[in-house]
């Protein structure tokens, strides 16, 4: 053996590696990192408040030195761009966190345990399988008011169904595999069986699923925020594409400008999604 | 069977045609308008254009108003006033019919009096100066006053009191009552049908008692409460006319380049559509003077009319819009000015924090009109900021949502919207006296505003019968009112009605869409 040369293969070497070949995903990661990149540091580089009224209203690109124009209060469409993505991507990000740490939370249990603790939780998540979402999620909004952090919430409390299925399918099935029933044998606790043996054979479909619950939450909030159902203290790419919408004829820009934005940073995460599915799925790897 | 088949054919395009003529022939004679969603189609019950539209086609009242704020003969024939001007006298017309075939009497007119009075929000400041009606015959009803009432002949139009058939209507709870959807009436038009949430169909009424109208055989109201879609229903052709529309100020020179349109603005003088920002002034710090004067110094309404409505309403300072019968110049004007905002909140005693916020405050607006008070009620937000107010804009799903915060004084400011009719008596007194702060109930005096003396004028003013003294007073009133500031006034709201060129008759009046269409007919 010569020294040095090779490096170790781990699992994870293994998953990038095959993330790498795939020109679409790299793509998709690519984007993801210029949009995150522009909505941290945009801010203190284009330094122009996006609430304020800087021209007139719905000036077209270009005009009066703003580079995007401006929306139907005169405001930078620029800076609102910019500004934004933070409110997008932080109520996507936490949206995602709290529908993976429900999902995974009541798949696990039910999962795991079976018998009455699967019927009831499963009893549950049907219930909230066969309200519309999008109803849902509205009327759990209004009930509190629209900011961002009950329309994260909503997105949460309507999205958790689908991984929480998910993850009772896998921990269903790895519950049953020999070393998990060695590991009980040798007196292992249910906690460390979840938590240490079941848990991250699971992870790589949640992984995935958790991905593309961004890219969902993502575009629910700009659904909500189109509707007038987000928060209309803080910019959001919905809350723009909403607001100027009956000026669409008018000055199709400052509709479809954020929209642009947002199809794009949804389509970046599913990209990446699709892309950590090939990479983590051991029988697609070999394909 | 070849020659068969040929005949057959013959046969069915023959069926064909007469039917597309038939069809054709129909068509000429319905109109289509788009008008917003309503309820019911009895006016009595409430105001605004969603139950005026349908109710003034369907009842008739004892006098329309012209063009010119002049009342014509409608159901009254004529009216004697008498000297002291507390009775008037209205002879009716002789032949007039409810759809019912049963004839129009002055009972009929009495029980509407006493249905409206309870029922309508108007009810009391129009009808409560009627003592009784007194029916010596048929064809004679004659109003005793309480006391003198200038806007008594504007009180009895068909949109404020419209004549409803007692034997229909005096039948239990009249808010239950099925007639209020299949309303029957004096009209030229009676109700076909009441599609919910969709439309109404209206059909010639045979036997009205205007020679030579309606000339339209058949009017679909349809209902758009997306104005997307009404505009669009427009430039296709599929609607005929909106009378009355809420669309943006910014479509106005859009459709007015349309060739086969027609967009008019002349018809709304009556309605004396004012926009203004009101406050909570139960709440500090909006109970003080000095803050709601540095915000009246802080919007800049030229920028309102001419950059968010096209140029098509006029700035606003004071209760009434310019063109009011009413209106004043003589009024505390409040330049745009954002220094002097932020002076007085300093001496005032109002400190920033390390941010620049002076207090904080939430600001509702109602989703009806988007460009005069959504827009509007968006602007305020960065422009406040910049004297130190942080606004929280809340959102609304609808107008019910602001409504019901504004009636249950859960908001600390709004920007609202009244329509002041062509008396000040009938629109305009509801929002300022101290006794009609009536929670619960929107278009009252929601801010809780008291002044003895402006309720003082007030009352004087709807007693007064030479019209000059009773302009004076409104214009003492006025000029209160913006030393005072309740309200900061920010732009008048312009409707407009958008037709296809093709109809013509539309209804000539100063209530807008709230006229019977008995003359409109496509050409």
């Amino acid at each position: 053996m010569t020294d040095g040369a090779v490096v170790a293969r781990t699992p994870f070497t293994d998953a990038w590696t095959s993330f790498c070949r795939n020109r679409a995903a790299l793509f998709g990661l690519l984007l993801i990192v210029t949009i995150i990149f522009m909505t941290l540091f945009g801010p203190l580089i284009y330094r122009v408040d996006p609430l304020d009224i800087v021209s007139a209203p719905l000036l077209p690109p270009g005009e009066d030195g703003l580079p995007l124009g401006t929306d139907y209060l005169g405001r930078d469409l620029l800076a609102g761009i910019i500004n934004g993505g933070r409110a997008s991507l932080a109520v996507g990000l936490s949206a995602a966190l709290l529908t993976m740490t429900l999902g995974v939370t009541v798949g696990a249990l039910a999962g795991f345990y079976g018998g009455w603790v699967d019927r009831a939780l499963m009893r549950i998540t049907e219930f909230f399988q066969v309200l519309p979402p999008l109803i849902l999620a509205m009327t759990i909004v209004l009930l509190f008011r629209p900011s961002l952090a009950s329309v994260a919430v909503s997105i949460g409390l309507v999205s958790w169904p689908t991984p929480a299925r998910l993850t009772r399918a896998e921990f269903m099935r790895i519950r049953e595999l020999d070393y998990v029933k060695a590991a009980r044998a040798m007196g292992a606790r249910n906690a460390r069986l979840i938590w240490r043996l079941i848990l991250p054979n699971a992870a790589p479909p949640l992984v995935v699923a958790a991905t593309l619950t961004v890219g969902a939450a993502i575009l629910f909030e700009g659904g909500l925020s189109f509707l007038g159902l987000g928060d209309s203290n803080a910019v959001s790419w919905g809350l723009m594409m909403g607001m100027n919408r009956p000026y669409l004829l008018d000055a199709w820009w400052a509709t479809t400008l954020p929209g642009v934005v947002l199809f794009l940073t949804v389509l970046a995460v599913s990209l990446v999604g699709d892309g950590l599915n090939d990479a983590l799925n051991p029988r697609l790897r070999e394909r | 069977m070849r020659a068969m088949k040929v005949r057959y054919g013959i046969v069915g395009g023959l069926i064909l045609a007469t039917m597309t003529f038939a069809a054709l022939a129909e068509e000429q004679k319905t109109l289509v308008v788009g008008t917003i969603t309503t309820p019911v189609v009895n006016n009595a019950l409430g105001s605004g254009t969603a139950p005026g539209t349908p109710g003034t086609q369907v009842f008739a009242g004892l006098v329309e108003l012209d063009d010119h704020f002049v009342p014509q003969p409608y159901l009254a024939t004529s009216w004697d006033v008498s000297a002291d001007g507390l009775v008037y006298t209205f002879h009716l017309r002789q032949g007039a019919k409810f759809h019912d075939g049963t004839p129009v009497t002055s009972e009929d007119v009495a029980f509407s009096v006493d249905t409206v009075r309870a029922n309508h929000p108007f009810g009391r400041a129009m009808l409560g100066p009627v003592d009784r009606v007194e029916t010596p015959d048929a064809l004679t009803a004659r109003f005793v006053l309480k006391q003198p009432h200038p806007a008594m002949l504007t009180s009895v139009t068909t949109l404020l009191l419209p004549i409803l058939p007692r034997h229909v209507y005096d039948n239990g709870p009249i808010r239950t009552n099925p007639a209020n959807t299949m309303a029957i009436g004096a009209g030229p038009f009676k109700v076909a049908e009441f599609k919910a949430g969709q439309s109404i169909t209206l059909v010639k009424n045979p036997d009205f008692f205007m020679p030579g109208r309606p000339k339209s055989d058949r009017i679909i109201l349809r209902f758009y409460d997306d104005m997307q879609s009404a505009r669009l229903s427009l430039e296709n052709g599929e609607t005929d006319a909106i009378l009355q529309t809420s669309f943006g100020y910014g479509d106005f020179d859009r459709l007015k380049k349309n060739p086969k349109l027609n967009v008019f603005t002349d018809t709304f003088a009556g309605l004396g559509i004012v926009d203004y920002l009101e406050f909570n002034l139960r709440k500090a710090p909006f109970n003080d003077l000095r803050v709601r004067k540095a915000i009246a110094h802080a919007i800049d309404r030229k920028f309102l009319v001419e950059k968010f409505q096209g140029g098509v309403t006029q700035q606003l300072e004071g209760p009434l819009p310019p063109d009011h019968p009413f209106a004043t110049k003589d009024l505390v004007h409040y330049d745009y000015d954002l220094k002097e905002a932020n002076r007085i909140l300093d001496e005032a005693g109002y400190k920033p924090d390390a941010n620049g916020v002076r207090f904080k405050a939430t600001l509702d607006a109602p989703t009806f009109s988007p460009d005069g008070l959504g827009r509007v009620a968006d602007y305020l937000k960065p422009q406040l900021k910049r004297i130190g107010i942080e606004i929280d804009r809340r959102i609304s799903p609808d107008s019910a949502t602001w409504a019901q915060r504004l009636s249950n004084y859960d908001y600390d400011m709004a920007m609202s919207q009244i329509y002041n009719y062509p008396d000040p008596v009938i629109g305009t007194h509801r929002l300022f006296l101290c006794k009609n702060q009536i929670k619960g109930v929107m278009f009252s005096n929601t801010g809780g505003y008291c002044n003895e003396k402006v309720d003082q004028l007030l009352e004087q003013a709807s007693k007064e019968t030479d019209p000059a003294k009773r302009k004076e007073l409104y214009a003492q009133f006025q000029k209160i009112i913006t030393e005072d500031l309740p309200y900061i006034y920010t732009t008048t709201e312009l409707p407009y009605g958008v037709a296809q060129k093709s109809i013509v008759g539309l209804p000539k009046t100063v209530l807008g869409t709230m006229a019977p269409m008995w003359d409109m007919e496509k050409k």
